[in-house]
This record gives C-alpha cells, sequence and structure tokens, in this order.
C-alpha cells in the first residue's frame, strides 16, 4: 500500500468515526466506496471529501445564537428614537445626556442585581448570552438522544453525550431499570429530577427579571436626581431649566426602554426556552418509563418521539434508521 | 409529497443527472463523475435527499470477486418526479416578455 492510499485510509476512517450519531449508517459507504477507488490519488480526493462531509455535518447541527433579538434590539432603537427625531424631537439632548445617565442608571442597576444573585448561580452576562442562544436542543440533538438511548440498552456501548444532566438522567434511568424499581416510582422520581433541572436552568431567568427592575427603578432614581439638581437653577432662564429637566427625563426613558423593551423580553425568551427544552429531558423519562412497563427499547424510543413537538419531530428516515440500528443491537 | 430540499444549484444538478437514468443504481464516485461535484459536497446532499425520502440506496455486490461491496443510490418515485419538476423550472425561458416551456 503505497502512502496516497495509506493516507486515505486514514482520512476516511477519521471522517467515518467523526459522522454525527445519526449519520454513522453513511460510514461504512464511504469507507467501502474509497476501497473501491482504483485510482490512489483519486481514493485520496474522494477521502479529504469524505472529511469535510463529516465536518459539514457536524457544523449543520451546531446551533448559533440566533439574531434575531439583536435585530429586534436595533429596531426598537430605530423605531423610539427614529420617531421622536421626526417629530421634531431634539436628539441633542437625549446624546448629551445619555453617557451619565446609562453610568448611573446601568452600573447602579447591575450592582443592585449582583446583590440579589446568590453565590454560584448565573451572572448577567451569563444569562444575557443564554437567552440570545435560545432554546438548547434543536432536532439534531433529539435524533443523536435517540441513538444515545438505544446504544445504552447495550451495557458495553459508552454513553458519550454533552449534556452532563441528561447524562445523569440516563445513568439514574439505567440504573432504577436494573434495581427493578416500579414504573411508578421511576417516573416520580425522574419527573422530580428533571423539575429540578429546570429550576436551575431558571435562576438564569429570574436574575434578568432582577436587573430588569433594577434598571426601572434606577431610571426612576436617575430622573429624581435630574430633578433635584433642577430645583437649584430656578432662577435661570426658562429654556436653561427646561434643557435641564429633559436631560433628567432621558433618565427615566433610558430605564424603562432597557427595563421593559430589552431585558424583560430576554428574560420572556429564556423562559421560553427553558421550557421547551424540558422536552429534552421528558424524552428520556418516556423511554424509562416505557421499559420499566416492560416496552423494549425500539418501542420505548418509539413513543418518545411520537410525543415530541412537530418542529423537533424525526423525519421517516431517521425513523427508519432507528429501527434498524435497534435491530441490529438487538 | 415530502418536504421539497433547498433547491441549491448543486441540488438541481444532483437531481438532473440522476433523472437522466433514474432506475439505474449508481455509486456515489460515478455519480460525482456525473455531476462534476466532489465527494464534500455531494455526501450532504445525498444525505439530504435520503432524509426526504427522495433518494434510496442498498448494497451491491461487486462484478469482480474480491473486490468491496458498495453502497449504490437511484431516485425513489418522489425523487423522480421532484426530478422532473425541476428540470421543468430550469427549461422555462423568457419570450417576448411570456414564460414558456422549451420543448423537449
Amino acid at each position: 500500500m503505497n502512502l496516497a492510499r495509506h493516507m486515505a485510509h486514514g482520512l476516511v476512517h477519521h471522517a467515518a468515526r467523526g459522522l454525527p450519531w445519526a449519520r454513522t449508517a453513511w460510514a461504512e459507504p464511504m469507507r467501502q466506496e474509497v476501497d473501491s477507488i482504483e485510482d490512489d490519488l483519486a481514493a485520496l480526493r474522494w477521502a479529504a471529501g469524505c472529511l469535510v462531509a463529516t465536518y459539514s455535518e457536524r457544523i449543520t447541527t451546531m446551533r448559533l445564537a440566533s439574531l434575531s433579538p439583536v435585530i429586534g434590539l436595533v429596531a426598537l432603537l430605530v423605531f423610539v428614537f427614529g420617531g421622536y427625531w421626526i417629530i421634531g424631537g431634539h436628539i441633542d439632548v437625549i446624546v448629551e445626556a445619555l453617557p451619565h445617565e446609562l453610568t448611573i442608571i446601568v452600573l447602579a442597576a447591575l450592582a443592585a442585581t449582583s446583590i440579589l444573585t446568590s453565590v454560584g448561580g448565573p451572572g448577567i452576562w451569563q444569562a444575557v448570552t443564554l437567552a440570545l442562544r435560545g432554546r438548547r436542543f434543536q432536532n439534531a440533538d433529539y435524533r443523536d438522544l435517540a441513538f444515545v438511548l438505544i446504544n445504552a440498552s447495550n451495557a458495553s456501548a459508552p454513553v458519550a453525550f454533552r449534556d452532563t444532566a441528561a447524562v445523569r438522567l440516563i445513568d439514574d434511568g439505567t440504573a432504577m431499570l436494573e434495581q427493578q424499581i416500579a414504573p411508578d416510582q421511576i417516573g416520580s422520581l425522574l419527573h422530580a429530577r428533571i423539575a429540578g433541572i429546570l429550576a436551575g436552568h431558571r435562576r438564569a431567568v429570574q436574575v434578568l427579571r432582577n436587573f430588569g427592575r433594577s434598571l426601572l427603578w434606577f431610571g426612576g432614581v436617575a430622573f429624581l436626581l435630574g430633578a433635584v439638581h433642577t430645583l437649584g437653577f430656578f432662577t435661570e432662564p426658562l429654556e436653561v431649566i427646561g434643557g435641564m429637566f429633559g436631560a433628567s427625563a432621558v433618565g427615566l426613558v433610558v430605564g424603562l426602554m432597557a427595563a421593559i423593551g430589552i431585558v424583560q423580553p430576554l428574560a420572556n425568551r429564556l423562559d421560553a426556552a427553558i421550557a421547551d427544552d424540558g422536552n429534552f429531558y421528558e424524552f428520556i423519562r418516556t423511554v424509562f418509563l416505557s421499559r420499566s412497563a416492560g416496552s423494549d427499547v425500539a418501542l420505548a424510543v418509539h413513543m418518545a418521539c411520537n410525543g415530541l413537538p412537530e418542529d423537533l419531530a424525526l423525519n421517516q428516515n431517521e425513523r427508519d434508521t432507528l429501527a434498524s440500528v435497534s435491530v441490529t443491537r438487538a | 409529497m415530502p418536504r421539497r430540499p433547498n433547491m441549491s444549484k448543486q441540488t438541481r444538478l444532483l437531481l438532473e443527472t440522476m433523472l437522466e437514468e433514474p432506475l439505474t443504481w449508481r455509486h456515489g464516485y460515478e455519480i460525482s463523475k456525473g455531476t462534476g461535484l466532489k465527494a464534500g459536497t455531494l455526501y450532504p446532499l445525498l444525505m439530504r435527499l435520503a432524509d426526504l425520502g427522495y433518494l434510496a440506496s442498498k448494497w451491491k455486490q461487486p462484478d469482480q470477486p474480491g473486490r468491496p461491496p458498495r453502497h449504490v443510490y437511484r431516485l425513489t418515485g418522489n425523487g423522480i418526479e421532484l426530478a422532473r419538476e425541476v428540470a421543468q423550472e430550469n427549461a422555462k425561458v423568457p419570450t417576448g416578455g411570456k414564460y414558456a416551456l422549451v420543448p423537449s
């Protein structure tokens, strides 16, 4: 075997091993295709292409933070201040007051929120990142989970999964099956475990809501401080007093917009995402509940798949591949 | 009919090539030669079409002894229908400001 053929074998072996769980059926076709190509350099090029295909499939399953919250934020600022400018509002007053108002309001709100946040819990930045990311588990993750659960029925198959909470749930479910714990107890125990997982995730929602409330109140504080400051200049001409009062009102506007226009929607978005993610853990619970009631693993996974929302449901080809994998494992 | 896949230029090319001999089983390298698509582009397309039920596959034993079996592919009934739709769309040309099918 010459160097090109040797490299082709190495590349396609790496490509085949790197395929996502639900694409493992394509591993052997890739390997055999390389072996069937007689020209060594052509085989090497084909193997390199297989590697590109594997990474392309891996990247496809990666989740990118949705741009919609960022677009929404930009649109919010454009509509509010754009509308204000169109009706003849004095943008210069806002621009001049914005730096110190933002400093008072945002920094004060951050400080207040940090007092409320428990040690070891998520910080504001982490909570914002989680909210922007949205739902953690997408279609490909459910597909991978179904394959992992089928393979987990084979004691020698290692369960390698990136979500530690899911891995612990699977381990607990497997242990309870081995101990032949009654189905209703398995259901209750796993339900309580899932509730605990989601409660932990919801701490980030609480952090955002606290931050939003702080922004609102400190917007009011900034306004009152500005008003107090203005009172000291009552002998000045009206346009001066008006300008100062307008600048102090900017603080109230900033606090309201930040709290109600930005942070509260982010908190609601994160809350909805966590509720969606509950489907992932419920999938695991359904499988173990079905198995404890006597169903084989293929039927249990099939029942769990039927319980998925439409946008997360596995397509027919994925179900067929699952069925063929479970027959192979049987 | 299943959901239509994203109709990239490469997907259209693949469907048109497979439509030339819709009942013939072809292996990946042969499809690559016919379309000019490399393995890195071809495999994801084959995977998507198979997911959506437009592509069937099977293992074919080699003609020569001692050679490995190969995975071969051809369009399903839905795949042939889709490929024909794509071929018709590709054949539309403007004629005096109106669209008409080019006669085969």
